[in-house]
C-alpha cells in the first residue's frame, strides 16, 4: 500500500472497512475499501467482485468512481473517489431541518444516478441514506453496489433477499423474484419522504409482517383490482382492509403539493404502476430546480 | 401507448447492443487454438478446451445456474487461456475455477455454493485451494475485470430486437413461442460453443449467425431480417457466411454425439455401461437436413446435396419446425 497513505477509518460496508487515504503522488484524497481475504474459504466475495465489474462500467456523476482495484495475498483494496459524508450522517447534522431545495437537489441527483444504473440494465438493490454519498459542493452519488446486479433481457427470477427492511418495496416483501428497476423506485420514494422530513424515515419496520402494516396503513392495502397477481407471490397473506385517510399535508408537512404527487408515483404498491426514474425526473416538481443542479 | 413503450426499449435495446460491442471491441479478438486433429494427444490444449467447455457446460445445469453463468465461464476460460500458457492439465482448473467467478457475477448469493461444496460437487478433481489461488490468479491476468459480451447477451439483444419490431413472425409457426425460440437458439449456441471453432468468429457474429439460420427454418423474410440485424452491426458479408459455416459444422458433430447422451437416458445397461465413448448412435439424419439444406442452397453446393434439396422441398415450414423442436 506504497501508493496511498492511510488516514482515518471512516466506516464499515457491508464487506469490508473503509479508510480515508491520500495518493502520495497526487495529493488526491481517496476512500480505500478494504476486503480481508485471509480466513475465507469462499474465496473473493461475491458481492465485491459485482462491484468492482458493474463500477467499472458506470461512470457518471452521480455514481461514486471507482479508480482502482489492489490486492495483495492477503487483502483486496478498492479505490474509490472521496465523498465527505452519507446522507444519515448528513440527516444526523441538521437537527431536524432541512432547505427543500436541497431536498430538490439530492432526490434529482438520486433519481438522475438511478437512470442511469437502470438504463444500463443494473439495479442497485440496496438504496437507503447510508449508501447515499454527499460531498462539500453538494453533489450526491450512489455507492455501495455489493447488493446490485446486471439484469438481462429475459426476465429471470432473482432473489427476494434484497434491500434493508425499511426500504424494501411491497412486491419483494411479499417474496416476489421477478422484479426489475421498480424495486429501486419504492426505495427512492422512501428515501424522498425522509428526506423531506430531514431524516425521519417513513416505514421504520421491525419486521417484514410490520413494515407490510406500515405500509398499508398509509397507502390503504392494495387489493387484486389495484394490484393483479398480488395474491399470488410467494409469501403472500392477506392483511386487514385499513381504513386510509391519510394526510399527506401531515406526513410530510415540509413537502409542496408538487412534491407529494410525485412521492405517490413512486409509492405504488403495484411494481408495474410505479414510475420510473426517467419519467420521475420530467415531473413538474422539478420545474423550478436550480439550473446548475439540472446541469450537473 | 404501446408504441410508445415499443419505442423505449428499442432505444433501450440499442444502447445494450452499443455497450455489448464496445465490449467487443475492447477485448475480443481471434484465438487460435491448434486445428483439431486426428492424431489427437494428450498434450492439444484445443481439445482439453473443448472437454472442458463440455464438462462446465453439465456443471452448469448440475448447478441450476442460469445460462449466461455459462456462457460467461467459457469467455472467461478462453481469454485467461488466450493470455497465459496454460499446460493442459490445468485446463479444468481453469474452465472450474471460470465457472466459479461467473456464478459469483450472475448468480445470486442464495444459489452459490461454498467453494468447498462446488469442488466437491464439480467433482474436478482440485483441491478448494488450487481453486482459490486460481482465482486470484485469473482475477489479476484479467485486470479485475470480467464484464466481457458473451455470445448469448448478443443472441438476446438481437431476438428482443426482432420481435419488438416483428411481433408477429411466429405467428404461423404453431406453439412456438419468442421464449421457447430463444430457448432453442440457446441451446444450439452452446452446442457451438463447445467446439473451438467458434472461437474464430466474434460474438456478435457467432449470435447472427444462429439467429439467421434459425429465422431460415420458418421465415421467407429471413434474408432481409438478417440483412437488417447484419447492417446494424456492421458485420461483414463473407465473415457472417463463414460464421453460418462454422456453426453448421458444429450443431452437426455435436448433434450426432448428443444422440448418445439421448440414448443413455434411455434404461439401457449397455449404453450406461460406457459413458465415457461418446460415440454416435446410428440414427437417421433427417432433422439435421432439413436444418442445413438452407445454408448449403445458400452457398450453391449443389454437389453434394442436390437429392436431399428435392426431398426437403416437400417440407412445410411447420414441418422444419416440428424437426427442430425435437
Amino acid at each position: 500500500m506504497q501508493k496511498y497513505e492511510r488516514l482515518e477509518k471512516i466506516g464499515e460496508g457491508t464487506y469490508g472497512t473503509v479508510f480515508k487515504a491520500k495518493n502520495r503522488e497526487s495529493q488526491e484524497i481517496v476512500a480505500l475499501k478494504r476486503v480481508r481475504l485471509d480466513d475465507d474459504d469462499e474465496g473473493v466475495p461475491s458481492s465485491a467482485l459485482r462491484e468492482i465489474c458493474l463500477l467499472k462500467e458506470l461512470k457518471h456523476k452521480n455514481i461514486v468512481r471507482l479508480y482502482d482495484v489492489l490486492h495483495s495475498e492477503k487483502k483486496l483494496t478498492l479505490v474509490f473517489e472521496y465523498c465527505d459524508q452519507d446522507l444519515k450522517k448528513y440527516f444526523d447534522s441538521c437537527n431536524g431541518e432541512i432547505d427543500q431545495d436541497v431536498v430538490k437537489s439530492f432526490l434529482y441527483q438520486l433519481l438522475r444516478g438511478l437512470e442511469f444504473c437502470h438504463s444500463h440494465n443494473v439495479l442497485h438493490r440496496d438504496l437507503k441514506p447510508q449508501n447515499l454519498l454527499i460531498n462539500k459542493s453538494g453533489d450526491l452519488k450512489l455507492a455501495d453496489f455489493g447488493l446490485a446486479r446486471a439484469f438481462g433481457i429475459p426476465a429471470r427470477c432473482y432473489s427476494a433477499e434484497v434491500v434493508t427492511l425499511w426500504y424494501r418495496p411491497p412486491d419483494v416483501l411479499f417474496g416476489a423474484k421477478l422484479y426489475s428497476t421498480s424495486i429501486d423506485m419504492w426505495s427512492a420514494g422512501c428515501i424522498f419522504a425522509e428526506l423531506a422530513n430531514a431524516g425521519r424515515p417513513l416505514f421504520p419496520g421491525n419486521d417484514v409482517d410490520d413494515q407490510l402494516k406500515r405500509i398499508f396503513k398509509l397507502l390503504g392495502t392494495p387489493t387484486e383490482e389495484t394490484w393483479p397477481g398480488m395474491t399470488q407471490l410467494p409469501e403472500y397473506k392477506p392483511y386487514p382492509m385499513y381504513f386510509v385517510n391519510t394526510n399527506w399535508p401531515q406526513v410530510v408537512p415540509q413537502l409542496n403539493a408538487r412534491g407529494r404527487d410525485l412521492l405517490l408515483g413512486l409509492l405504488v404498491c403495484n411494481p408495474g404502476r410505479r414510475i420510473s426514474a426517467e419519467e420521475a425526473m420530467m415531473h413538474s416538481y422539478f420545474a423550478d430546480l436550480n439550473p446548475s443542479v439540472k446541469q450537473g | 401507448m404501446r408504441k410508445c413503450q415499443g419505442r423505449h426499449s428499442n432505444q433501450q435495446l440499442l444502447r445494450m447492443l452499443g455497450d455489448a460491442l464496445r465490449k467487443e471491441c475492447a477485448r475480443w479478438s481471434t484465438r487460435s487454438y491448434p486445428l483439431p486433429s486426428k492424431a489427437a494427444s494428450q498434450e492439444d490444449v484445443g481439445l482439453h478446451r473443448d472437454a472442458t467447455v463440455k464438462y462446465l457446460a453439465d456443471l452448469n445445469e448440475k448447478f441450476d445456474f442460469f445460462p449466461e453463468t455459462f456462457f460467461l465461464s467459457v469467455t472467461i476460460l478462453d481469454q485467461f487461456i488466450s493470455i497465459v500458457k496454460a499446460k493442459p492439465r490445468h485446463i479444468k482448473l481453469i474452465g472450474v475455477t471460470a465457472l466459479y467467478l461467473a456464478a459469483k457475477i450472475k448468480e445470486e448469493d442464495e444459489v452459490i455454493p461454498g467453494t468447498l461444496e462446488f469442488v466437491r460437487v464439480s467433482a474436478c478433481g482440485c483441491s478448494q485451494a488450487e481453486v482459490l489461488r486460481m482465482e486470484r490468479c485469473m482475477l489479476d491476468k484479467l485486470s479485475w475485470d470480467l464484464s466481457f459480451a458473451t455470445p448469448l447477451d448478443f443472441l438476446h439483444v438481437f431476438h428482443a430486437l426482432l420481435f419488438i419490431n416483428v411481433p408477429h413472425l411466429l405467428d404461423n409457426c404453431g406453439h412456438m413461442t419468442p421464449a421457447r425460440q430463444l430457448t432453442l437458439v440457446t441451446a444450439k449456441m452452446e452446442r457451438c460453443v463447445v467446439n473451438r471453432l467458434s472461437l474464430q468468429h466474434a460474438p456478435s457474429t457467432l449470435a447472427l449467425a444462429l439467429l439467421s439460420l434459425e429465422l431460415e427454418l420458418f421465415s421467407p423474410n429471413w434474408l432481409s431480417i438478417t440483412y437488417t440485424l447484419q447492417k446494424m452491426v456492421q458485420i461483414d458479408n463473407d465473415e457472417l457466411i463463414s460464421c453460418r459455416e462454422t456453426c453448421a459444422k458444429c450443431l452437426q458433430s455435436m448433434a450426432r454425439s448428443n444422440r448418445y447422451v439421448y440414448a443413455s437416458k434411455s434404461p439401457s445397461p449397455a449404453a450406461k455401461s460406457t459413458p465415457t465413448k461418446r460415440r454416435r448412435v446410428v440414427q437417421d439424419d433427417d432433422d439435421d437436413d432439413d436444418i442445413y439444406y438452407g445454408i448449403k442452397q445458400l452457398y450453391e453446393d449443389n454437389s453434394t446435396c442436390s437429392s436431399q434439396a428435392r426431398s426437403v422441398e416437400e417440407v412445410s415450414t411447420s414441418a422444419a419446425l416440428r424437426a427442430i423442436v425435437i
